[in-house]
Formats: C-alpha cells, sequence, structure tokens
C-alpha cells in the first residue's frame, strides 16, 4: 500500500462554520492519501463532515459560513488551501474533478449532454466545437450511453436519474484526471443502476489510474467498492484501515456498531422478532461537543477516561488507525 | 384459516399524461397494472421493486389516498370501493399511512401535541384531559419524552420526526398501516432504531403492516411475505424466506444480485448484473414487462402477460419460461 505513489495527500485539515453567530468545528484534524488507481471510502452518516471534506479539498466550501481553519491539501507539490479561485479552476475538471450525488440538479437544463461533455474539451484543452463534440461522443459511449451520438443530442430531462449519472462521470473524467472526488455517486439510484455505476466507476478507474474518493454512507458501496475506508463521526476520523481490516476486524465501537446494526440476511422471516442492533442516541451538535471522546454518550464500551479527555488516532494491534482509548473486548 | 385482514385484487391505477393547447389528456401513465395480494393479522407484506413500479401508488391505493381506476380491496372483508365518504372516514381509523420524508410530512407550524393529537380530535370525542393523556401515552409508546409535546418538528432530527409519525398513525388504535419507505431518508444507526420500534409495536399490538421499501436487505429482515414488482404488476411473491433463497423470477434474480455484498471478501468480479434501464410506464413493453431486458426471453414473452405460476406454496411466479420449466 505505501508503495504506490500519493497523489493527492489531505494533512491535518480543519474546517469550522459559523453556526448560529459562532465558529464550530465541523472538520477536524482529518488526513488521507489518495493513490494512483485506488478508492478510498470516506464513510459516515449526515453531518459527520465528509462533504465538507471533499468540497474543502477543491475549494469549493460556500464561504460564508465555511472557512479552512488548519491543514493542507497538497497536490503536485502544491498546498491547495494556498491557491487562489483562479489557480484552482485550472485543476478543477481538469486534473481533479467531482461528480455529486443529484443527477438530477447537476447538469444544465438547457444545454444538450454532449454539449455539456464538449464544454469540458473547449474549455480546458482548447479544442474546438467539432473536434470537441466527437471527443465527447466518444466520452459517452465510454461510459457505456447506447447510441452515443443520437443521446448526445438529448436534453437531461430526456434521460434517466442512471443515464444522466453517466454522463455526470463521462464530465468528471473527461480530461481524464489524475483524482476524482464522489460524493456518494449512487445514492440516488436504484440497486440495479448503482451496481452499473459501481462497475463502470472501477473499469475506468483502472484504466486510466485515477485516484478515487468515494463519499457514501453505505456500508454495502464500501464493500463492493473500497480499498481502503475512513469512517468519520463528528468531524473526525475515528478509525482507517484497508477494506478487509475494516470489515473483519473493526477496532473503534462506531464502526462495530454500524456494521452490526445494518439486517443480516438469515435473520429474517423465520427469525422475525430478532431486532437489529441500534446504536442508542443521536450525532452530537457540532455546537455541542463533548468535552471527551465525541461517541462517549453513545458508546458501549465508555469508561471514566473517555469523559475526560478525547482519544487520539493511533496505530492499533490490527494494523489500523482508530481513535479510542478502550481496546475491543473479545467477543463471541 | 381465518380471513386476511386485506384483501387486494385486480387492483388498476392509470394517470392522465396531459399535453397540447388545451391540456387534453394524451396519454395514460400505468401506473399500477393488476395487482393482487392478501395481508394477514399481524403479518407483513413488503412490496419491493425499483422507482417507479408502483409500489407507492399502490400503498396510496390501499388506504383510498388514491381512487384505483379498476379493482377491489376488501379490508375486514369489507369492501372500501363501495363505501360513502363518510363511512371510509370510519374505516380509515384502522388503516394508517407513514411517509418516508419526517421533514415535510409534519406541518412545522403545530406542536407535537396537536400532531399527535389531531386524530383524536377528528374521530374521537374525548376531554382535552383525556386527549392529552393519549398523547403522552403515544409519545412514551414511540420512546419520545411527555415533555417533547410541548415542542415543534424543527427541534427534533430525523429520527425523532418520524417516531413522532408514527406516534400518529397509532393514535386511532389501527390495525393496518402503511409504510412507505419509513427508514429510507434516515441515517444508518436510526434506522435500526426505527425499525426495530416498528416491530416492537407489532408484537405489542398485533399490527399488520404493509412495508413499502427498496431496501432488500431490511426487507428480508422484517417481511413474513415479499412482493416484486416491476412496471406496475407484481412478478414474484412469496414467503420472505422462500423468495429470497429461491428467487424464480430473472428480475427478482437481478435485483438480489445488484444488492451490494455485506464483506469485501464476497466481491463478485466485475459482472454486471442487468442492462439498461425500466422502460416508460406510459408505453409498457407488450407480453411480459421485462421481456426487453430479459436474459430468458423467447418468443411468447413478447406476446402475453405470464400466468401465475406457483412453485412451492404460497411462492408464485409470472414467467413463462420458468413456469413451464418448473
Amino acid at each position: 500500500m505505501g508503495a504506490l505513489r500519493e497523489l493527492l495527500e489531505v494533512d491535518d485539515l480543519e474546517v469550522e462554520f459559523i453556526l448560529e453567530g459562532h465558529p464550530r468545528p465541523v472538520v477536524s484534524e482529518v488526513s488521507f492519501a489518495l493513490r494512483k488507481a485506488r478508492t478510498l471510502c470516506l464513510v459516515g452518516e449526515s453531518g459527520c463532515g465528509k462533504s465538507v471534506t471533499a468540497l474543502s479539498i477543491l475549494g469549493l466550501l460556500p464561504d460564508p459560513p465555511g472557512r479552512i481553519t488548519g491543514g493542507h491539501v497538497w497536490f503536485d507539490g502544491r498546498d491547495l488551501t494556498a491557491l487562489t479561485q483562479n489557480e484552482l479552476s485550472r485543476i478543477r475538471g481538469r486534473r481533479i474533478s467531482m461528480v455529486f450525488q443529484e443527477p438530477m440538479t447537476s447538469l444544465n437544463p438547457v444545454f444538450t449532454v454532449g454539449d455539456q461533455v464538449a464544454e469540458v474539451y473547449r474549455t480546458h484543452l482548447g479544442l474546438g466545437r467539432q473536434e470537441s463534440l466527437e471527443k465527447a461522443v466518444e466520452m459517452l459511449r465510454r461510459v457505456g450511453i447506447p447510441d452515443p451520438a443520437q443521446r448526445a443530442g438529448n436534453y437531461p430531462h430526456q434521460m434517466s436519474g442512471g443515464m444522466r449519472q453517466r454522463v455526470l462521470i463521462a464530465i468528471a473524467l473527461a480530461c481524464h484526471p489524475e483524482v476524482l472526488l464522489a460524493d456518494e455517486p449512487t445514492t440516488a439510484l436504484d440497486v440495479t443502476i448503482q451496481a452499473q455505476i459501481l462497475a463502470l466507476m472501477k473499469e475506468l478507474r483502472d484504466e486510466m489510474g485515477t485516484a478515487v474518493l468515494l463519499i457514501t454512507h453505505d456500508f454495502g458501496v464500501v464493500a463492493e467498492a473500497a480499498d481502503e475506508v475512513a469512517v468519520m463521526y463528528a468531524g473526525r476520523i475515528v478509525e482507517q484501515a484497508d477494506c478487509d481490516t475494516l470489515f473483519h476486524s473493526p477496532w473503534h465501537p462506531y464502526t462495530t456498531g454500524l456494521l452490526r446494526s445494518r439486517p443480516r440476511p438469515g435473520d429474517g422471516a423465520g427469525g422475525k422478532g430478532r431486532r437489529l442492533e441500534a446504536i442508542p442516541g443521536t450525532v452530537p451538535s457540532p455546537a455541542n461537543l463533548p468535552r471527551g471522546c465525541s461517541f462517549e454518550p453513545r458508546c458501549s464500551r465508555r469508561e471514566d477516561i473517555c469523559r475526560e479527555s478525547a482519544p487520539p488516532l493511533e496505530q492499533k494491534n490490527g494494523g489500523q488507525l482508530a481513535r479510542c482509548w478502550i481496546p475491543p473486548a473479545k467477543e463471541a | 384459516m381465518r380471513e386476511p385482514l386485506l384483501q387486494v385484487q385486480g387492483l388498476k391505477k392509470y394517470f392522465p399524461v396531459k399535453g397540447g393547447l388545451l391540456q387534453r389528456r394524451r396519454d395514460r401513465v400505468h401506473a399500477v397494472e393488476g395487482v393482487d395480494f392478501e395481508i394477514r393479522s399481524g403479518q407483513t407484506l413488503s412490496l419491493v421493486g425499483e422507482t417507479g413500479c408502483g409500489k407507492s401508488t399502490t400503498g396510496k391505493l390501499v388506504v383510498r389516498l388514491l381512487e384505483p381506476t379498476e379493482g377491489t380491496i376488501r379490508f375486514r372483508g369489507i369492501d372500501l370501493l363501495t363505501l360513502s365518504p363518510r363511512e371510509m372516514r370510519n374505516l380509515r381509523r384502522e388503516m394508517q399511512i407513514i411517509f418516508q420524508d419526517p421533514f415535510s410530512s409534519l406541518n412545522p407550524r403545530l406542536t407535537i401535541r396537536q400532531t399527535v393529537g389531531e386524530p383524536l380530535v377528528l374521530h374521537e370525542k374525548g376531554s382535552r384531559r383525556e386527549r392529552d393523556d393519549k398523547v403522552v401515552h403515544l409519545l412514551r409508546k414511540v420512546g419520545l419524552k411527555p415533555e417533547d409535546r410541548f415542542r415543534y418538528p424543527h427541534e427534533f432530527s430525523g429520527g425523532q420526526r418520524q417516531r413522532v409519525g408514527i406516534a400518529r398513525a397509532l393514535a386511532l388504535n389501527p390495525r393496518l398501516i402503511v409504510a412507505d419507505e419509513p427508514v429510507s431518508s434516515l441515517d444508518v444507526s436510526i434506522q435500526a432504531q426505527v425499525t426495530n420500534l416498528l416491530l416492537d409495536l407489532q408484537e405489542e399490538l398485533g399490527l399488520s403492516y404493509l412495508f413499502i421499501s427498496h431496501d432488500l436487505g431490511l426487507v428480508e429482515h422484517i417481511s413474513d411475505e415479499v412482493a416484486v414488482m416491476y412496471l406496475g404488476r407484481i412478478i414474484e411473491r412469496g414467503p420472505a424466506r422462500s423468495l429470497f433463497a429461491n428467487p424464480r423470477h430473472p428480475y427478482t434474480e437481478a435485483l438480489l444480485d445488484s444488492i451490494p455484498v455485506r464483506d469485501p471478501r464476497q466481491r463478485k468480479g466485475g459482472h454486471r448484473p442487468l442492462s439498461g434501464d425500466v422502460p416508460s410506464p406510459i408505453h409498457p413493453p407488450g407480453g411480459c414487462p421485462f421481456h426487453p431486458r430479459c436474459p430468458l426471453r423467447e418468443e411468447i414473452c413478447t406476446q402475453t402477460f405470464p400466468g401465475l405460476f406457483e412453485f412451492s406454496p404460497g411462492h408464485i411466479v409470472h414467467c413463462h419460461v420458468r413456469g413451464k420449466r418448473g
């Protein structure tokens, strides 16, 4: 894993939001690296800071209310957090690009999809009209749109959600970016279409050697797509490991809780009456974070120390990084 | 065997598609195209399928929030479609619906006491005091605190709002609850809490659920019976265990195959389970609606909708090819 080149490194990122007049930390001490042809999944529940992290990388954070207050994003020897919007716009879409959750609203309704893909070539590579349109059709073919020459003339509303998400992926990958940030790219899609899109993203990643940051709340997507996983809770990474380690020997009680709260096959019907293992309570608000470990109020493993001081993210004996004072008990 | 609580037969719903200068009806969306099922007391039937398959429309038809185009709905043996509005209103106390979005299904200007108590005001006489006691009782039942009744929806998280929605649905002691994606918009850790609450309430109150969901993992966990819908039709139905262990319809197989793996060690290595998109319900394909995407397609599939074949007791499928070979 360490042998693979790091294309992008997030180093100790801190982001604050002004909430009801007060600056509140929404991302703290977040560090990770994206590597060539590998997928890192950033997983967590709403409000954990995973999307804010991705937006910060590209300088897309709405300011106000958001502001990067610390840390660096290293890409090609430069710190992206120190660049001007103008400098960033030369990197965005060309060397680092992004796919969002909502394929219905991310496309411009008054231009054909062919035009919207072609625009990338015109803007970033300075190609002419005819040539950029030809390349756009080729890119639409690459993302599996049938009859691409004809579909290029369609407007977004004439396409299904799955087809639109393919168009967004075509736009994102048109310039063969080194890094792709995908924020819940399959959440709005049906399972059969989700399977198609995940397979497509993997195929193109392998072909182009793209480093992928995949943001999701769904451990099924993680199990399908991740090489490495970082679990976020209340703005911090609480556990980070390779995918197999995370699923088979999770260290942090939050990771364990999320994995256990999923229904298990074979539990159903005949096993009805069996309850899911829920995590009690709710995520704390950034305005009201506990003094010690932010998961402490919901934690089944908590002890006195957890209330008093926040644990650091440190290497544990299974090879994972975790932010927890108390080792998991040997459970049956 | 006792009579089912709910019996639905030949249910159809078409929506007009209007267009042109005078907004004349130009076409019809075939949202529900002849659906049959039953739910017994204390049992859960889940309707599953992709966006636009007609599962939510079916749920709304059952409680008559929409008027069916054709078909019959019997609740406790009573044919709902012959009832007067007044009779229907009385019977509706026994059938309630919970919606997906806990953010838009509560009135932001009403306190929780008003929201949960509203059905009591509408349907039951009772004094103010009695209603208040009942609201407290309902909030306790769904895991909220009595003092929460003085608060407004925006003060609650998504999971808590969904609990409020459930408390409101329970106010009139219903026997059937139509739950339309009740946990889909909630966070993973909260989904498990609300799912457990629904299971607890079912056990305690003997409720029947018509559970509408696209989350097959969850459906397997909570259902007695499962019906798979595609383009307005049920193409396979059976006891949950049998259907998940032995899916017979090629669409059900593809759907189950698309569920993400639970464990990275089970990855299937890049195969694509099902190609193409669901066709438009305005002009659904003739014959079996799945035939354009079906790997088993034969000549006959393009011509007639397949009849019902029963594989094991209660496990039925509509498929020419699988029906023939058994």
